[in-house]
Protein backbone atom coordinates (compact mmCIF):
# COMPACT_ATOMS: atom_id res chain seq x y z
CA UNK A 1 0.00 0.00 0.00
CA UNK A 2 2.34 3.07 1.32
CA UNK A 3 5.49 2.93 0.71
CA UNK A 4 6.37 4.13 4.15
CA UNK A 5 3.33 2.73 6.64
CA UNK A 6 2.41 5.63 9.14
CA UNK A 7 -0.10 3.47 10.93
CA UNK A 8 -0.02 3.86 14.73
CA UNK A 9 3.54 6.30 13.71
CA UNK A 10 2.17 9.49 14.80
CA UNK A 11 -0.46 10.56 17.35
CA UNK A 12 -2.11 13.34 18.85
CA UNK A 13 -0.59 14.23 22.42
CA UNK A 14 -2.44 17.55 23.43
CA UNK A 15 -5.67 18.79 23.06
CA UNK A 16 -6.75 22.43 24.19
CA UNK A 17 -10.14 24.49 23.23
CA UNK A 18 -11.24 28.10 24.62
CA UNK A 19 -14.74 28.50 25.68
CA UNK A 20 -17.33 28.08 23.19
CA UNK A 21 -19.87 30.79 22.72
CA UNK A 22 -22.52 32.43 20.06
CA UNK A 23 -20.05 35.95 20.67
CA UNK A 24 -17.35 35.90 22.98
CA UNK A 25 -15.75 39.30 22.02
CA UNK A 26 -11.81 38.26 22.37
CA UNK A 27 -9.66 38.32 19.11
CA UNK A 28 -8.39 35.48 17.35
CA UNK A 29 -5.12 35.85 18.76
CA UNK A 30 -5.96 35.94 22.19
CA UNK A 31 -8.21 32.83 21.75
CA UNK A 32 -5.68 30.76 19.90
CA UNK A 33 -3.11 31.35 22.20
CA UNK A 34 -5.29 30.51 25.13
CA UNK A 35 -5.91 27.45 23.45
CA UNK A 36 -2.18 26.47 22.58
CA UNK A 37 -1.71 27.09 26.79
CA UNK A 38 -4.25 24.89 26.94
CA UNK A 39 -3.12 22.02 24.81
CA UNK A 40 0.50 22.77 26.12
CA UNK A 41 -0.85 21.93 29.47
CA UNK A 42 -2.40 19.20 28.64
CA UNK A 43 0.45 17.32 26.84
CA UNK A 44 2.85 18.38 29.33
CA UNK A 45 5.13 20.26 26.86
CA UNK A 46 6.57 23.61 27.15
CA UNK A 47 5.89 26.49 23.98
CA UNK A 48 9.95 26.45 23.40
CA UNK A 49 9.08 22.34 22.04
CA UNK A 50 6.47 23.15 18.93
CA UNK A 51 8.45 23.51 16.06
CA UNK A 52 5.98 22.99 14.14
CA UNK A 53 2.56 25.38 12.79
CA UNK A 54 -0.63 24.31 10.73
CA UNK A 55 -3.28 27.26 10.38
CA UNK A 56 -6.20 26.72 8.30
CA UNK A 57 -7.49 30.97 8.48
CA UNK A 58 -10.21 31.26 11.01
CA UNK A 59 -13.54 32.48 9.21
CA UNK A 60 -14.03 35.61 8.77
CA UNK A 61 -11.32 36.29 10.20
CA UNK A 62 -8.84 34.08 11.79
CA UNK A 63 -4.68 34.37 12.35
CA UNK A 64 -2.41 33.65 9.41
CA UNK A 65 0.04 31.89 10.66
CA UNK A 66 3.06 34.61 10.71
CA UNK A 67 1.25 37.34 12.91
CA UNK A 68 0.46 34.34 15.18
CA UNK A 69 4.33 33.49 15.05
CA UNK A 70 4.89 37.16 15.82
CA UNK A 71 2.27 37.09 18.81
CA UNK A 72 2.84 33.74 20.49
CA UNK A 73 6.80 34.22 20.14
CA UNK A 74 6.91 30.33 18.58
CA UNK A 75 9.96 29.42 16.88
CA UNK A 76 8.96 27.22 14.18
CA UNK A 77 10.94 25.34 11.02
CA UNK A 78 8.13 24.21 9.61
CA UNK A 79 4.67 25.92 8.67
CA UNK A 80 1.73 25.08 6.35
CA UNK A 81 -1.46 27.22 5.83
CA UNK A 82 -4.61 26.03 4.08
CA UNK A 83 -7.73 27.75 2.77
CA UNK A 84 -9.95 29.08 5.12
CA UNK A 85 -12.46 26.74 4.58
CA UNK A 86 -14.13 24.38 7.85
CA UNK A 87 -12.73 21.08 6.09
CA UNK A 88 -9.17 20.91 6.62
CA UNK A 89 -8.80 19.00 9.74
CA UNK A 90 -7.89 15.93 8.10
CA UNK A 91 -5.59 16.95 5.65
CA UNK A 92 -4.26 18.99 8.47
CA UNK A 93 -3.57 16.10 11.02
CA UNK A 94 -2.39 13.86 8.46
CA UNK A 95 0.14 16.70 7.12
CA UNK A 96 1.21 16.84 10.89
CA UNK A 97 1.73 12.93 10.74
CA UNK A 98 4.05 13.03 7.65
CA UNK A 99 5.65 16.38 9.01
CA UNK A 100 7.00 14.64 12.46
CA UNK A 101 7.60 11.56 10.94
CA UNK A 102 9.89 12.95 7.89
CA UNK A 103 11.53 14.33 10.57
CA UNK A 104 10.43 18.27 9.69
CA UNK A 105 9.00 19.37 12.94
CA UNK A 106 9.29 17.49 16.28
CA UNK A 107 5.98 18.87 17.87
CA UNK A 108 3.27 20.13 15.19
CA UNK A 109 0.66 22.27 16.34
CA UNK A 110 -2.59 22.53 14.73
CA UNK A 111 -4.61 25.90 15.56
CA UNK A 112 -7.63 27.40 14.32
CA UNK A 113 -10.02 29.85 15.38
CA UNK A 114 -13.20 30.89 14.45
CA UNK A 115 -14.81 34.54 15.17
CA UNK A 116 -18.17 35.77 13.89
CA UNK A 117 -19.15 39.10 12.08
CA UNK A 118 -21.81 40.17 14.96
CA UNK A 119 -19.01 39.33 17.62
CA UNK A 120 -15.38 39.99 17.19
CA UNK A 121 -15.79 40.32 13.77
CA UNK A 122 -17.03 43.78 13.92
CA UNK A 123 -14.11 45.17 14.33
CA UNK A 124 -12.51 43.79 11.58
CA UNK A 125 -15.26 44.88 9.16
CA UNK A 126 -14.01 47.60 7.76
CA UNK A 127 -10.95 45.87 6.56
CA UNK A 128 -12.97 43.47 4.20
CA UNK A 129 -15.25 45.43 1.75
CA UNK A 130 -14.15 43.58 -1.39
CA UNK A 131 -17.41 41.91 -3.14
CA UNK A 132 -15.93 38.68 -4.37
CA UNK A 133 -17.06 35.29 -3.54
CA UNK A 134 -16.52 31.67 -4.73
CA UNK A 135 -19.88 31.91 -5.84
CA UNK A 136 -19.24 34.28 -8.55
CA UNK A 137 -16.54 31.66 -9.82
CA UNK A 138 -17.33 30.55 -13.49
CA UNK A 139 -17.93 26.83 -11.53
CA UNK A 140 -19.79 28.24 -8.92
CA UNK A 141 -19.18 28.10 -5.34
CA UNK A 142 -17.33 25.07 -3.32
CA UNK A 143 -21.21 24.11 -2.20
CA UNK A 144 -22.58 24.67 -5.69
CA UNK A 145 -23.30 28.24 -4.93
CA UNK A 146 -24.19 30.87 -7.70
CA UNK A 147 -24.77 33.73 -6.08
CA UNK A 148 -26.78 35.64 -9.53
CA UNK A 149 -29.28 33.38 -8.71
CA UNK A 150 -29.96 33.49 -5.46
CA UNK A 151 -28.03 30.60 -4.40
CA UNK A 152 -25.67 32.30 -2.31
CA UNK A 153 -25.38 30.44 0.89
CA UNK A 154 -23.42 27.15 1.88
CA UNK A 155 -26.70 26.17 3.49
CA UNK A 156 -28.96 27.06 0.48
CA UNK A 157 -27.04 25.01 -1.58
CA UNK A 158 -26.76 22.38 0.82
CA UNK A 159 -30.74 22.18 1.22
CA UNK A 160 -30.66 21.39 -2.77
CA UNK A 161 -29.17 18.38 -2.14
CA UNK A 162 -31.52 17.80 0.13
CA UNK A 163 -33.99 17.92 -1.88
CA UNK A 164 -32.47 15.69 -4.25
CA UNK A 165 -31.85 13.36 -1.74
CA UNK A 166 -35.31 13.65 -0.37
CA UNK A 167 -37.17 13.43 -3.92
CA UNK A 168 -34.79 10.18 -5.06
CA UNK A 169 -34.74 8.28 -2.06
CA UNK A 170 -38.34 8.96 -0.33
CA UNK A 171 -36.96 10.39 2.36
CA UNK A 172 -39.17 13.02 4.83
CA UNK A 173 -39.11 16.17 7.15
CA UNK A 174 -39.51 13.65 10.26
CA UNK A 175 -36.65 11.48 9.26
CA UNK A 176 -34.13 14.41 8.83
CA UNK A 177 -34.66 16.10 12.01
CA UNK A 178 -33.66 13.22 13.92
CA UNK A 179 -30.11 14.15 12.64
CA UNK A 180 -30.35 17.46 14.88
CA UNK A 181 -32.23 16.01 17.55
CA UNK A 182 -29.45 13.23 18.13
CA UNK A 183 -26.72 15.50 18.39
CA UNK A 184 -28.50 17.92 20.50
CA UNK A 185 -29.46 14.79 22.26
CA UNK A 186 -25.73 14.05 23.23
CA UNK A 187 -25.08 17.96 23.81
CA UNK A 188 -26.95 17.66 26.56
CA UNK A 189 -23.78 15.67 28.26
CA UNK A 190 -21.34 18.10 27.05
CA UNK A 191 -20.98 21.21 29.55
CA UNK A 192 -18.69 22.87 26.98
CA UNK A 193 -21.76 22.94 24.18
CA UNK A 194 -23.30 25.70 23.25
CA UNK A 195 -26.83 24.11 23.01
CA UNK A 196 -26.02 22.44 26.42
CA UNK A 197 -29.15 22.36 28.48
CA UNK A 198 -30.83 23.45 25.57
CA UNK A 199 -33.08 20.45 24.82
CA UNK A 200 -34.47 19.66 22.24
CA UNK A 201 -37.63 16.98 20.59
CA UNK A 202 -38.77 16.37 17.13
CA UNK A 203 -41.86 18.95 17.66
CA UNK A 204 -39.54 21.13 18.64
CA UNK A 205 -37.61 20.60 14.76
CA UNK A 206 -40.98 20.35 12.79
CA UNK A 207 -41.92 24.00 14.35
CA UNK A 208 -39.28 25.71 14.16
CA UNK A 209 -39.21 28.37 10.69
CA UNK A 210 -38.17 27.18 7.30
CA UNK A 211 -34.94 29.02 6.03
CA UNK A 212 -35.11 27.47 2.43
CA UNK A 213 -36.87 24.68 2.90
CA UNK A 214 -36.39 21.45 3.12
CA UNK A 215 -34.41 22.98 5.45
CA UNK A 216 -35.40 24.58 9.02
CA UNK A 217 -32.84 26.74 11.41
CA UNK A 218 -32.22 23.38 12.57
CA UNK A 219 -30.81 21.68 9.80
CA UNK A 220 -28.23 24.20 10.40
CA UNK A 221 -25.16 24.29 12.28
CA UNK A 222 -24.37 26.88 14.90
CA UNK A 223 -22.13 30.01 14.48
CA UNK A 224 -19.59 31.20 17.03
CA UNK A 225 -16.74 32.08 18.24
CA UNK A 226 -13.84 30.18 19.95
CA UNK A 227 -10.57 28.41 19.16
CA UNK A 228 -9.09 24.65 19.04
CA UNK A 229 -5.58 23.52 19.38
CA UNK A 230 -4.21 19.87 18.64
CA UNK A 231 -0.28 18.74 18.99
CA UNK A 232 0.73 16.01 17.24
CA UNK A 233 4.21 13.82 17.84
CA UNK A 234 5.60 10.45 17.29
CA UNK A 235 4.67 7.52 19.14
CA UNK A 236 8.04 7.30 20.37
CA UNK A 237 8.20 10.87 21.81
CA UNK A 238 4.30 10.58 23.01
CA UNK A 239 5.82 7.81 25.51
CA UNK A 240 7.34 10.20 27.41
CA UNK A 241 4.46 12.39 27.99
CA UNK A 242 1.73 12.75 30.68
CA UNK A 243 -1.31 11.42 28.85
CA UNK A 244 -2.09 8.32 26.86
CA UNK A 245 -1.29 8.61 23.44
CA UNK A 246 -3.80 8.93 20.89
CA UNK A 247 -2.82 7.38 17.87
CA UNK A 248 -3.51 8.38 14.15
CA UNK A 249 -4.19 4.91 13.05
CA UNK A 250 -5.63 5.57 9.50
CA UNK A 251 -6.07 8.17 7.23
CA UNK A 252 -7.60 9.07 3.47
CA UNK A 253 -7.48 12.89 2.26
CA UNK A 254 -10.46 14.86 0.41
CA UNK A 255 -11.31 13.45 -2.78
CA UNK A 256 -12.10 15.67 -5.77
CA UNK A 257 -13.34 15.17 -9.58
CA UNK A 258 -15.87 17.28 -11.34
CA UNK A 259 -18.84 14.83 -9.90
CA UNK A 260 -16.61 14.87 -6.85
CA UNK A 261 -16.74 18.34 -6.15
CA UNK A 262 -19.94 19.54 -4.27
CA UNK A 263 -18.40 19.58 -0.73
CA UNK A 264 -21.71 18.83 1.41
CA UNK A 265 -22.89 16.03 -1.28
CA UNK A 266 -21.33 12.66 -2.17
CA UNK A 267 -20.82 11.50 -5.74
CA UNK A 268 -23.96 10.60 -7.70
CA UNK A 269 -26.29 13.78 -5.73
CA UNK A 270 -26.48 16.09 -8.90
CA UNK A 271 -26.12 19.07 -7.60
CA UNK A 272 -24.38 22.05 -9.75
CA UNK A 273 -23.04 20.07 -12.55
CA UNK A 274 -22.22 16.87 -10.53
CA UNK A 275 -23.79 14.00 -12.21
CA UNK A 276 -26.94 12.30 -10.80
CA UNK A 277 -27.02 8.62 -10.54
CA UNK A 278 -26.08 5.52 -8.51
CA UNK A 279 -23.71 5.44 -5.46
CA UNK A 280 -21.89 2.45 -4.29
CA UNK A 281 -19.38 3.06 -1.64
CA UNK A 282 -15.89 1.20 -2.72
CA UNK A 283 -13.35 -0.28 -0.49
CA UNK A 284 -11.79 2.97 1.75
CA UNK A 285 -8.40 3.19 2.50
CA UNK A 286 -8.90 4.45 5.80
CA UNK A 287 -10.11 0.85 7.07
CA UNK A 288 -7.12 -0.80 5.00
CA UNK A 289 -4.47 1.33 6.62
CA UNK A 290 -6.07 1.29 10.36
CA UNK A 291 -6.34 -2.28 10.27
CA UNK A 292 -9.98 -2.03 11.00
CA UNK A 293 -13.79 -1.90 8.97
CA UNK A 294 -16.97 -0.40 10.43
CA UNK A 295 -17.84 -2.71 12.78
CA UNK A 296 -15.02 -2.32 14.72
CA UNK A 297 -15.92 1.83 15.26
CA UNK A 298 -16.88 2.82 18.69
CA UNK A 299 -18.47 6.20 17.65
CA UNK A 300 -18.67 8.40 14.62
CA UNK A 301 -18.16 12.30 14.13
CA UNK A 302 -19.25 13.41 11.33
CA UNK A 303 -18.67 16.83 9.45
CA UNK A 304 -22.42 18.08 10.34
CA UNK A 305 -21.91 21.55 8.45
CA UNK A 306 -25.89 20.88 7.19
CA UNK A 307 -28.38 18.02 8.44
CA UNK A 308 -27.80 16.40 4.90
CA UNK A 309 -24.53 16.11 5.58
CA UNK A 310 -24.95 12.65 8.28
CA UNK A 311 -26.63 11.18 5.54
CA UNK A 312 -24.38 11.38 2.58
CA UNK A 313 -21.34 10.91 5.19
CA UNK A 314 -22.56 7.70 6.42
CA UNK A 315 -23.55 6.52 2.53
CA UNK A 316 -19.74 7.43 1.58
CA UNK A 317 -18.28 5.25 3.50
CA UNK A 318 -20.76 2.18 3.60
CA UNK A 319 -22.27 2.16 7.14
CA UNK A 320 -25.46 1.85 4.98
CA UNK A 321 -26.05 1.64 1.43
CA UNK A 322 -26.83 4.73 -0.30
CA UNK A 323 -30.28 6.05 0.33
CA UNK A 324 -30.71 4.09 3.30
CA UNK A 325 -29.25 6.37 5.59
CA UNK A 326 -32.40 8.34 6.03
CA UNK A 327 -34.00 5.42 7.85
CA UNK A 328 -30.68 4.27 9.66
CA UNK A 329 -30.38 7.13 11.54
CA UNK A 330 -34.01 6.96 12.53
CA UNK A 331 -34.57 6.48 17.10
CA UNK A 332 -31.27 6.52 18.91
CA UNK A 333 -29.04 5.21 16.66
CA UNK A 334 -26.61 8.05 16.60
CA UNK A 335 -27.31 8.45 20.07
CA UNK A 336 -25.15 8.20 23.35
CA UNK A 337 -25.91 5.06 24.52
CA UNK A 338 -27.33 3.54 20.91
CA UNK A 339 -26.00 0.83 18.04
CA UNK A 340 -23.57 3.57 17.10
CA UNK A 341 -23.21 6.91 18.85
CA UNK A 342 -22.38 9.66 16.37
CA UNK A 343 -21.09 13.56 17.78
CA UNK A 344 -20.53 12.24 20.65
CA UNK A 345 -19.91 16.39 21.74
CA UNK A 346 -23.09 17.80 20.28
CA UNK A 347 -21.28 18.26 16.98
CA UNK A 348 -21.09 21.55 14.62
CA UNK A 349 -24.75 21.51 14.99
CA UNK A 350 -24.96 21.76 19.19
CA UNK A 351 -21.73 21.97 20.80
CA UNK A 352 -20.38 24.75 18.29
CA UNK A 353 -19.10 25.16 14.41
CA UNK A 354 -14.91 24.59 14.56
CA UNK A 355 -14.75 23.68 11.72
CA UNK A 356 -14.20 19.94 13.06
CA UNK A 357 -11.20 20.47 14.85
CA UNK A 358 -13.70 20.19 18.01
CA UNK A 359 -14.82 16.76 17.20
CA UNK A 360 -10.96 15.65 17.07
CA UNK A 361 -10.37 16.60 20.35
CA UNK A 362 -13.60 15.29 21.32
CA UNK A 363 -12.21 11.80 19.99
CA UNK A 364 -9.25 12.50 21.45
CA UNK A 365 -10.99 12.58 24.92
CA UNK A 366 -13.40 9.92 24.60
CA UNK A 367 -10.32 7.57 23.84
CA UNK A 368 -8.08 8.56 27.08
CA UNK A 369 -11.66 8.06 28.63
CA UNK A 370 -12.27 11.82 30.06
CA UNK A 371 -15.47 12.15 28.93
CA UNK A 372 -17.49 11.55 32.03
CA UNK A 373 -21.28 11.39 31.79
CA UNK A 374 -20.82 11.06 28.10
CA UNK A 375 -18.27 8.55 28.03
CA UNK A 376 -18.07 6.00 25.27
CA UNK A 377 -17.78 3.07 26.98
CA UNK A 378 -14.53 0.91 26.42
CA UNK A 379 -13.77 3.55 22.99
CA UNK A 380 -10.79 1.55 21.42
CA UNK A 381 -11.35 2.76 17.80
CA UNK A 382 -13.16 6.35 16.64
CA UNK A 383 -13.52 7.66 12.97
CA UNK A 384 -13.98 10.99 11.22
CA UNK A 385 -15.72 10.64 8.23
CA UNK A 386 -17.03 13.57 5.83
CA UNK A 387 -19.53 13.56 2.56
CA UNK A 388 -16.15 14.76 0.57
CA UNK A 389 -14.17 11.43 1.13
CA UNK A 390 -11.55 12.58 3.90
CA UNK A 391 -11.47 10.39 6.99
CA UNK A 392 -9.19 9.53 9.79
CA UNK A 393 -9.24 6.57 12.58
CA UNK A 394 -7.77 7.22 15.66
CA UNK A 395 -7.18 4.42 18.22
CA UNK A 396 -5.53 3.91 22.14
CA UNK A 397 -2.36 4.19 22.11
CA UNK A 398 0.23 2.20 24.01
CA UNK B 1 -23.87 52.04 -18.51
CA UNK B 2 -24.97 52.36 -15.13
CA UNK B 3 -26.18 49.24 -13.07
CA UNK B 4 -29.26 51.09 -12.31
CA UNK B 5 -31.06 49.85 -9.03
CA UNK B 6 -29.90 46.37 -9.22
CA UNK B 7 -28.47 45.27 -6.16
CA UNK B 8 -27.99 41.82 -5.70
CA UNK B 9 -24.67 39.98 -7.77
CA UNK B 10 -24.17 40.19 -10.53
CA UNK B 11 -21.82 37.36 -12.73
CA UNK B 12 -18.41 38.56 -13.12
CA UNK B 13 -17.85 39.01 -17.60
CA UNK B 14 -14.42 38.28 -18.66
CA UNK B 15 -12.70 37.60 -21.32
CA UNK B 16 -12.95 33.69 -20.63
CA UNK B 17 -16.69 33.67 -20.45
CA UNK B 18 -17.59 36.62 -22.44
CA UNK B 19 -19.04 34.87 -25.08
CA UNK B 20 -22.17 33.31 -23.18
CA UNK B 21 -23.11 35.67 -21.61
CA UNK B 22 -22.77 38.06 -24.60
CA UNK B 23 -25.27 35.41 -26.26
CA UNK B 24 -27.23 36.06 -23.31
CA UNK B 25 -27.75 39.56 -23.57
CA UNK B 26 -28.83 38.58 -27.14
CA UNK B 27 -31.35 36.47 -26.16
CA UNK B 28 -29.75 33.58 -27.57
CA UNK B 29 -28.19 30.41 -24.91
CA UNK B 30 -25.20 29.20 -26.22
CA UNK B 31 -22.82 26.90 -24.89
CA UNK B 32 -18.99 25.24 -26.12
CA UNK B 33 -18.61 22.19 -28.04
CA UNK B 34 -14.73 20.92 -28.08
CA UNK B 35 -14.14 20.85 -31.51
CA UNK B 36 -11.90 18.40 -30.73
CA UNK B 37 -13.45 15.33 -28.62
CA UNK B 38 -17.40 17.41 -29.40
CA UNK B 39 -17.54 17.36 -25.58
CA UNK B 40 -20.62 19.98 -24.76
CA UNK B 41 -19.01 21.37 -21.50
CA UNK B 42 -20.87 23.65 -18.78
CA UNK B 43 -19.47 25.40 -17.24
CA UNK B 44 -17.68 28.12 -19.32
CA UNK B 45 -13.90 27.06 -19.29
CA UNK B 46 -10.88 28.36 -21.62
CA UNK B 47 -9.99 24.52 -22.03
CA UNK B 48 -12.07 21.54 -23.09
CA UNK B 49 -11.99 18.74 -19.05
CA UNK B 50 -12.17 15.69 -21.28
CA UNK B 51 -9.19 16.25 -23.51
CA UNK B 52 -7.52 19.97 -22.76
CA UNK B 53 -8.34 21.37 -26.44
CA UNK B 54 -9.01 25.02 -26.21
CA UNK B 55 -10.81 24.65 -29.64
CA UNK B 56 -14.78 25.45 -29.61
CA UNK B 57 -17.84 26.36 -31.16
CA UNK B 58 -20.39 28.14 -29.37
CA UNK B 59 -23.53 26.01 -30.09
CA UNK B 60 -26.74 27.78 -29.56
CA UNK B 61 -29.41 25.69 -27.52
CA UNK B 62 -32.99 25.28 -27.40
CA UNK B 63 -33.88 27.05 -24.22
CA UNK B 64 -35.68 24.08 -22.90
CA UNK B 65 -35.44 21.59 -20.44
CA UNK B 66 -37.12 20.04 -17.49
CA UNK B 67 -37.59 20.93 -14.09
CA UNK B 68 -34.89 18.13 -11.71
CA UNK B 69 -35.58 20.09 -8.37
CA UNK B 70 -35.85 23.28 -6.28
CA UNK B 71 -35.81 24.87 -3.19
CA UNK B 72 -37.98 27.81 -2.09
CA UNK B 73 -35.56 30.43 -0.45
CA UNK B 74 -38.00 32.03 2.54
CA UNK B 75 -35.33 34.05 3.96
CA UNK B 76 -32.14 35.81 2.67
CA UNK B 77 -29.42 34.67 4.73
CA UNK B 78 -26.62 35.89 2.35
CA UNK B 79 -26.96 39.12 0.71
CA UNK B 80 -29.70 40.98 1.64
CA UNK B 81 -30.32 42.00 -1.47
CA UNK B 82 -32.52 39.19 -2.33
CA UNK B 83 -35.07 40.16 0.75
CA UNK B 84 -37.13 41.50 -2.24
CA UNK B 85 -37.56 38.67 -4.04
CA UNK B 86 -38.72 36.26 -1.18
CA UNK B 87 -40.09 33.68 -1.52
CA UNK B 88 -38.42 32.82 -4.78
CA UNK B 89 -37.38 29.72 -6.73
CA UNK B 90 -33.56 28.42 -7.28
CA UNK B 91 -33.83 25.17 -9.37
CA UNK B 92 -31.63 22.65 -11.14
CA UNK B 93 -32.55 22.63 -14.54
CA UNK B 94 -31.83 19.99 -16.96
CA UNK B 95 -31.36 21.14 -20.67
CA UNK B 96 -32.55 19.11 -23.67
CA UNK B 97 -29.23 19.37 -25.17
CA UNK B 98 -27.82 17.74 -21.68
CA UNK B 99 -25.58 20.12 -19.30
CA UNK B 100 -27.58 21.05 -15.74
CA UNK B 101 -28.23 24.32 -15.16
CA UNK B 102 -28.63 26.31 -11.50
CA UNK B 103 -31.38 28.74 -12.08
CA UNK B 104 -34.32 30.51 -11.27
CA UNK B 105 -37.70 29.44 -11.76
CA UNK B 106 -39.80 32.66 -12.84
CA UNK B 107 -43.59 33.24 -13.57
CA UNK B 108 -44.56 30.58 -11.26
CA UNK B 109 -46.33 29.86 -8.09
CA UNK B 110 -42.93 28.21 -6.01
CA UNK B 111 -45.07 26.42 -3.89
CA UNK B 112 -46.75 24.47 -7.38
CA UNK B 113 -43.99 23.01 -8.96
CA UNK B 114 -43.58 19.31 -9.82
CA UNK B 115 -40.15 16.91 -10.68
CA UNK B 116 -39.80 16.41 -14.09
CA UNK B 117 -42.16 19.22 -15.38
CA UNK B 118 -40.96 21.06 -19.06
CA UNK B 119 -39.60 24.42 -18.42
CA UNK B 120 -37.99 26.98 -21.02
CA UNK B 121 -35.73 29.82 -20.71
CA UNK B 122 -36.98 33.64 -20.17
CA UNK B 123 -34.18 36.21 -20.50
CA UNK B 124 -34.16 38.13 -17.64
CA UNK B 125 -32.38 41.72 -19.07
CA UNK B 126 -31.46 42.71 -15.51
CA UNK B 127 -29.27 45.19 -15.98
CA UNK B 128 -28.25 46.75 -19.64
CA UNK B 129 -25.19 44.86 -19.61
CA UNK B 130 -25.94 41.57 -17.88
CA UNK B 131 -28.98 39.17 -18.86
CA UNK B 132 -29.68 36.17 -16.44
CA UNK B 133 -31.15 32.28 -18.18
CA UNK B 134 -33.56 31.87 -15.96
CA UNK B 135 -36.88 29.50 -16.74
CA UNK B 136 -40.43 29.50 -16.79
CA UNK B 137 -43.05 26.36 -16.76
CA UNK B 138 -44.24 25.97 -20.35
Amino acid sequence: MATFDLRNQACIVGVGTTEFGRILDKSPIRLQVEALRNALDDAGLQKEQIDGFITAFGSPRGADFDEYVAHSGLNLRWVQQFWDHGRWGTTSIIAAANAVTSGVANYVLIANTATVPRGYGKSFAKFSGGRWSEGLRDVGGGQGQVDYHGLDTPGAASSLVARNYMSRYGATDEEMGQIAVAYRTNAQKNPAAIMYDKPMTIDDYMQSRYISPPFRLFDYCLTNEGSVALIVTTMERARQLKKTPIAISGFQGIHSNRNDWIFFARPGMGVGFQEEGDFVAGPQRVYEMAQVDQKDIDALYIYDAFSINTWTALERFGFCPAGEAHNYTKGTQMHLGGPLPVNTNGGLMSEGHFSGYNHYVEMVRQLRGECGERQVPNAEALQWITPFGDSMILTKGS
Amino acid sequence: MPTGDYKKPLPVIHPDNEPYWTALKNHEIRMQRCTDCNTLRYPVSPVCHKCLSEGVTWEQLSGKGTLRSWIVVEAATGNPAWSEDIPYVVALVDLAEGPRLTTNIVECDPYALEYGQPVEIVYADVTPEVTLAKFKPV
